[in-house]
């Protein structure tokens, strides 16, 4: 048990399958700070996933699979926008929606473009490039764990920096926090809340499919039906952990995604290989229970930002 | 149902039709759509056979679906039927081959098994949420898997079938529910699930119980000062959801599948799921449930017709539904704005916003 937590090799599989949930939950991050609560995150990363690979594999070329995703993203972000945003549909119905349909439509799409069923994979699918970086290599243990990841891994860190940097001290990234706190507040500013949320669920959506990207292209470069199996909602759970503190996401992401990562290598110590299908979700479980404990210590005067989101529905019923 | 919401369905049903047979053009060619199209009708309703199948379909469907509308009347968007219902369904796999005795006898035990392991399952959702103060959508679409997980776990490494290799899968069961029908899967479930229905329909319509569940949906601030607590009351909802989705398991292993079998009864296209969408399109409280429950399942059933025939994947159903979902959230998302007329364009969007995210789901 030891040795796997020691090992260099599962820290860097680690860091890769952070990757993924990060970039899923700094998306669904943007949406929830907006005030839209997107369930649909599932269901969009899914899409990401298959449309990264047929993007793969139609252009033998990984940056053509990022670039079919992240326009699936925003695809799919374009139906609840116009839907939740300019409809006033309801974002519950619509995103349990698109979860239905990102399970459905992908195994379809499987059908009719690669006339396969279950999965598909194929030597023109061409995963992510992996960057070594100069100096931090050759280090000893660090340098394996830190250097070879992803392209999406190191771009996901910029990322969160930018986004947290955007929220914290830009007008929009104001704009888009007031349309999420008190919506009066930002149409009398001079924003439109619509637009400020369009906005947010487009950058998200883009994210999230980046998020799909990775997860399919990112290590074995394949497409599996409900290949996501629930990374959406653990990211959905992330983003209310994280609350106001967006750089949070990083390490939830990685802590998430080290019981992804051992529950994978317990066969190895000869515990049950099943503990892998239980893992992840139990983790989830507690620490989403941990950060309880913690935030009721530090009770803090400003509303949590589950209340942002749910006070309407709670109040209404 | 009113005038304008029943024309919203007839116009989401036409989406999701139109849909159904553009897919079915564009993967097999459109050709086949005359086969298909019988297809669908003679694989839900052709035979005796495609009766029982879409009866039996229908059962965990109605019963999950009444969970999940109980919780919603409340005001409570819980989505972990599934779970629930994976739960019911372990316990079923579980203690039936375990306990001795008459068939009858047999049959009763493990039901109340199911009932007692799905509303145990709730509750642990339920305190889980009032614990971490975690929402309890968030929580219960995550014990969903968690359900899931465990059930491979202890399906593999306890109640696993010694002479069954390469499946996992409990041991058969020694009684099922009687078949009404012979050579198809038409279970006597089927009253289980007609009796629920008109139980809960006289439950809200005409007891006490169910006025202060509706009570308790619209305005939970007022029936907590009328003396309904509001951890206690939620529970209490949940755990009746639980039993119901519970109950839904057994059943399904009882009458149809004979064992618990590895992935049949959760998963992310599980008949709780069907469930919670009927509880979403069908008014809450009324007997539509049930032609309801039977549209979802024939949906379900014909389309495994058609994949028979020409062999375009069923997953069409799920995008059938939804189609049909957006279209009567969209519905819903317009009654909404045509019955707030002075609401400004943009300003008053949030108040609506939210209003629409409980109507949605509580009409």
């Amino acid at each position: 048990m030891i040795d796997i937590l020691t090992s260099a090799v599962i820290w860097a599989r680690t860091l890769d399958a952070a990757t993924s949930l990060l970039l899923v939950a700094l998306g669904g991050y943007l949406c929830v700070r907006s005030g839209v609560l997107n369930i649909g995150l599932e269901g969009t990363m899914l899409f990401g996933c298959f449309a990264a690979v047929a993007g793969s594999y139609w252009a033998v070329n990984w940056a053509g699979g990022v670039a079919v995703a992240i326009a699936v993203g925003l695809l799919v972000t374009a139906l609840l926008v116009f839907a939740c945003v300019y409809l006033n549909a309801d974002v519950l119905l619509v995103g349990l929606a698109v979860n239905l349909l990102g399970l459905g439509g992908t195994a379809l799409l499987l059908q009719w473009l690669f006339n396969i069923r279950g999965g598909f994979t194929s030597q023109q699918v061409r995963p992510l490039p992996r960057v070594t970086l100069p100096v931090l290599d050759a280090v000893p243990w660090f340098g394996t764990v830190i250097s070879g990841r992803t392209v999406l891994t190191y771009l996901s860190w910029i990322l969160v920096v930018l986004v947290a940097g955007w929220l914290a001290h830009t007008r929009s990234g104001m704009a888009l926090r007031s349309v999420g706190l008190r919506e009066e507040i930002a149409t009398a500013s001079g924003f439109s809340p619509r637009r400020v949320r369009a906005t947010a669920l487009f950058i998200g959506g883009a994210l999230v499919g980046l998020g799909g990207a990775q997860l399919a292209l990112g290590d074995v470069a394949q497409f599996s039906e409900n290949m996501t199996s629930g990374r959406g909602f653990v990211a959905l759970a992330m983003v209310f952990i994280a609350a106001r503190r967006v750089w949070v996401l990083l390490p939830l992401a990685i802590g998430f995604a080290v019981f992804d990562i051992v529950g994978l290598s317990l066969q190895s110590v000869g515990l049950p290989s099943e503990l892998s299908y239980v893992l992840p979700y139990v983790a989830a479980l507690v620490i989403l229970l941990l950060a309880r404990v913690v935030s009721t210590r530090h009770a803090r005067s400003r509303p949590s930002l589950w209340s942002v989101v749910s006070s309407g529905r709670n109040a209404h019923g | 149902m009113d005038y304008r919401s029943a024309r919203a369905m007839a116009g989401a049903l036409l989406v999701g039709l139109a849909l159904a047979g553009a897919v079915i053009a564009a993967v097999a060619g459109s050709g086949e759509l005359p086969i298909a199209g019988k297809a669908f009708i003679s694989g839900a309703f052709g035979s005796a056979t495609a009766w029982g199948a879409t009866v039996a379909t229908a059962v965990p469907v109605l019963l999950t679906g009444i969970g999940a509308s109980i919780a919603f009347r409340a005001g409570i968007f819980n989505l972990g039927q599934p779970g629930m219902f994976v739960a019911g369904a372990v316990a079923a796999g579980a203690v039936a081959p375990a306990v001795p005795g008459p068939g009858w006898l047999n049959v009763v035990i493990t039901l109340a098994a199911s009932v007692a392991i799905g509303a145990a399952w709730a509750a642990v959702i339920a305190a889980g949420s009032q614990i971490t103060a975690i929402d309890v959508l968030v929580l219960s679409l995550i014990m969903n898997y968690l359900a899931d997980g465990l059930a491979t776990l202890l399906t593999t490494r306890v109640f696993q079938d010694p002479a069954v290799l390469g499946i996992i899968e409990t041991r058969m069961v020694p009684a099922r529910l009687p078949l009404l029908a012979q050579q198809s899967s038409f279970h006597s479930g089927v009253f289980l699930a007609l009796a629920a229905c008109v139980v809960y329909w006289w439950v809200m319509n005409r007891s006490r119980a169910g006025h202060r569940l509706q009570l308790y949906g619209r305005n939970p601030k007022f029936a907590a000062a009328s003396g309904t607590a509001r951890r206690g009351y939620e529970m209490r909802v949940t755990v009746a959801t639980g039993s119901l989705c519970g109950l839904a398991g057994g059943v399904q292993v009882l009458g149809v599948f004979l064992r618990y079998i590895d992935g049949s009864i959760g998963g992310a296209a599980s008949y709780a799921w069907t469930g919670v969408i009927l509880a979403i399109l069908v008014p809450l409280g009324t007997l539509l449930l049930i032609p309801g429950a039977m549209f979802l399942a024939s949906l379900q059933t014909g389309l495994l017709g058609v994949e028979r025939a020409v062999g375009v994947s069923s997953r069409l159903s799920l995008v059938v539904q939804a189609v049909v979902m957006i279209a009567v959230a969209y519905g819903r998302g317009r009654a909404q704005r045509s019955s707030e007329p002075n609401a400004q364009p943009d300003a008053g969007s949030s108040a609506e916003q939210k209003t629409v995210l409980a109507g949605g789901v509580a009409p």
